[in-house]
């Protein structure tokens, strides 16, 4: 088992031709995911790869049957894109995309909670099932199958930490990276919640940031709901306020959006928070064998 | 995107919300025709992005020509330090000059995006003309605010809500809804984060009155609105952090002496933390980006090292999209411009190659994995 994703899951992808969309189909592809089909209306009826391409996604996951659609059209199409997935029938839709509008993202996010669709992103590395499948960008060979459950806010941070677990033999179940911008559609709780039921799954990694109170929701959620071990890092001690740590989302405006106060939510609900990168391997491993 | 006072209210009163009459001042030369036009008393304000300038002296009643002029002066050209500007301060390129309002009663009203809820945040208090966050600590009660669907927009049932809590004359309550609106048009239209008029007022025989107003712009947004783009003041902004954006670079400048160079803005957070647990202080945060050549990586490592706080380096890179060894080849292109101590950790894609790369310019410190830059991070003087 693993969460979300594994080697039955079919993908299309939207925004096949372009230049990311191109290159990460074909990475996917020698991953061995699934992917079926592609959308692009202007290449309609032609192959790429051997995969057909489809004008819209209605067609593709009529004549494809997929249920997984992984998105790289720009920021100004992406709304688009997602609500044309969600009107299509496609139950798990993960955006690459950076530099979404919000307000677009307050349409969506409102939409796919009333559909109860998921969305993963927009603003993300994607999800990763290791020796099963991926839909993203993550460099697969980096991954090995496991136990252990990782859920992340950044990109980089979840490749350094999934390095130092593969390192040390520790395989992963699932890692999902949940998206850089300040509204996302899966959030660290419904991930959480996911894990918590995965039969595979038996330990969690979180990697939080600063920004917003994902973090402290995941803090009551575990305390309330959850009873797998699980460690945390938080990015960002020290960081100023009102300015933007590279990720749109990553920005302190009030004073619970700090990392400290994040850290001590974590803490008082009986998560072990890692305080250097350097040693979430480590303690994962020292705390899974334990 | 932060915008200016002046730009803030010229929105606002596009959507025919009422703001006091004023004039945006460049040079004294215009002072005289405004104080005619206006007449006194008039308020003078200084054009920064940024609270706190009302404490530091940047907001100033005039009731004179005389009292104008000098006071114009000591703001126009001028850099204001403020509560949240850093010692710095920031720089004061116009002056807004207006009719001053006598206001019995300040309010608070703002609609923002809240990322918590997911959805947009009517705000509403009747204890405005401070810091909406303080009034928060103190008596949160004295706070109300509304969640707005945006399929459904602002309904003016929420609208009431809001209105009766504030305790004004049910009079008010047509003018009131009739307000906020206006500025639920303004917030969608121009997508804003942010549209805050603190202290809102209500003038008899005139109405409710912005005093002040302040907006932030969604930066991934700013594709569709060419004349907000334009409304972008880089006086505002520290000349270091402009030049890298327009290289393509994340950078945030802070007050330590290690300098940070890494990939991703995760890991470049990560990194500073790395600083601070060796008991050191940062002295920038600086992402790369995942799709950084070369040149943008030399770029980034220059303007780490032209920074004259920054005793010592410290780069971490997990090789990904980036390469290794693509951002070995930026540090020997910049490594004859650099002579400050670099401790240099990279891992992941093309390890081995950006490795030998690094060692052949002989100029930095390699260490194996974070644990040994710990260390390093330490031990070295600053």
């Amino acid at each position: 088992m693993s969460i979300l994703v594994d080697e039955t899951t079919k993908v299309i992808v939207q925004g096949i031709t372009g230049r990311e969309g191109a290159f990460h189909t074909e990475r996917m592809l020698e991953y061995g995911t699934k992917v079926v089909g592609g959308v692009s209306p202007k290449k309609r009826g032609q192959t790429f790869l051997g995969i057909p391409i489809f004008g819209t996604v209605s067609e593709a996951v009529r004549e494809t049957g997929a249920q997984a659609s992984c998105i790289f059209v720009s920021p100004m199409n992406a709304k688009d894109a997602i609500i044309e997935a969600v009107d299509s029938g496609i139950k798990l839709i993960v955006c690459i995309t950076e530099g979404v509008p919000i307000h677009d993202m307050l349409i969506v996010k409102n939409l796919i909670r009333e559909k109860g669709v998921i969305l993963i992103g927009p603003n993300t590395p994607g999800v990763i099932s290791p020796e099963r499948c991926k839909i993203g960008v993550m460099a697969g060979h980096i991954h090995k199958r496991g136990n252990v459950g990782v859920i992340s806010r950044s990109g980089t941070l979840s490749y350094e930490v999934v390095s130092q677990l593969t390192d040390l033999n520790i395989g992963q179940s699932t890692c999902v990276g949940i998206g850089g911008d300040p509204v996302v559609g899966m959030r660290f709780v419904d991930v959480l919640e996911l894990f918590e039921k995965d039969g595979e799954t038996e330990f969690i990694v979180l990697i939080g940031e600063i920004g917003g109170s994902m973090e402290q929701e995941a803090a009551e959620f575990y305390k309330k709901s959850m009873s797998k071990p699980m460690c945390a890092y938080v990015a960002g001690y020290g960081a100023p306020r009102e300015k933007k740590m590279g990720h749109a989302g990553a920005i302190i405006m009030g004073e619970k959006e700090s990392a400290e106060a994040k850290i001590e939510a974590l803490e008082s609900s009986g998560i072990f928070v890692v305080r250097s990168l350097a040693e979430i391997g480590e303690t994962v491993k020292r705390l899974l064998y334990s | 995107m932060r915008i200016h006072e002046y730009q803030a209210k010229k929105i606002l009163s596009e959507y025919s919300i009422l703001v006091p009459p004023g004039f945006t001042v460049l040079s004294e030369n215009e002072l005289e025709e405004v104080a005619n036009t206006l007449g006194f008393p008039l308020v003078v304000k200084a054009q920064i992005h940024g609270g706190g300038r009302g404490k530091a002296r940047g907001i100033r009643i005039v009731r004179t020509i005389e009292e104008l002029r000098s006071e114009v002066r000591s703001l126009l050209g001028k850099r204001l330090v403020t509560s949240q500007s850093g010692e710095e301060g920031k720089y004061v390129g116009k002056v807004l000059v207006e009719t001053f309002e006598e206001v019995k009663e300040e309010l608070y009203l703002a609609i923002l995006v809240d990322r918590d809820v997911e959805g947009i945040r009517l705000i509403a208090s009747k204890k405005g003309g401070v810091n909406i966050e303080d009034v928060f600590r103190e008596d949160p009660s004295l706070i109300l605010t509304e969640l707005i669907d945006p399929r459904y927009g602002l309904l003016p049932y929420k609208i009431r809500r809001v209105f009766f809590s504030l305790g004004l004359d049910f009079a008010l309550l047509e003018p009131f809804s009739a307000l906020c609106e206006k500025l639920y048009r303004a917030f969608l239209e121009k997508e804003c984060l942010l549209c805050e008029i603190n202290p809102l007022a209500h003038v008899p025989n005139k109405g409710f009155v912005a005093i002040d107003a302040k907006m932030v712009i969604d930066d991934n947004a700013l594709f569709r609105h060419k004349d907000l783009a334009e409304m972008y003041d880089p006086t505002q902004e520290d000349s270091r952090e402009l030049n890298a954006r327009a290289s393509g670079i994340n950078y945030v400048r802070l007050k330590g002496n290690v300098g940070c160079v890494a990939n991703g803005a995760g890991l470049a957070m990560a990194t500073m933390d790395l600083v601070r647990m060796a008991g050191k202080e940062p002295a920038n945060f600086l992402d790369v980006g995942g799709g950084a050549t070369k040149e943008m990586v030399s770029y980034g490592l220059r303007l780490v090292h032209s920074d004259e706080n920054v005793k010592v380096i410290f780069v971490n890179v997990f090789g990904g999209i980036l390469r290794c060894d693509t951002f070995a080849m930026g540090f020997k292109d910049a490594s004859p411009h650099i002579y400050k101590p670099v401790i240099m950790r990279l891992s992941g894609t093309n390890a081995e190659e950006g490795l030998r790369i690094v060692k052949e310019t002989g100029s930095a410190i390699i260490v194996r994995d974070l644990k040994e830059a710990l260390e390093k991070l330490k031990e070295i003087k600053v």
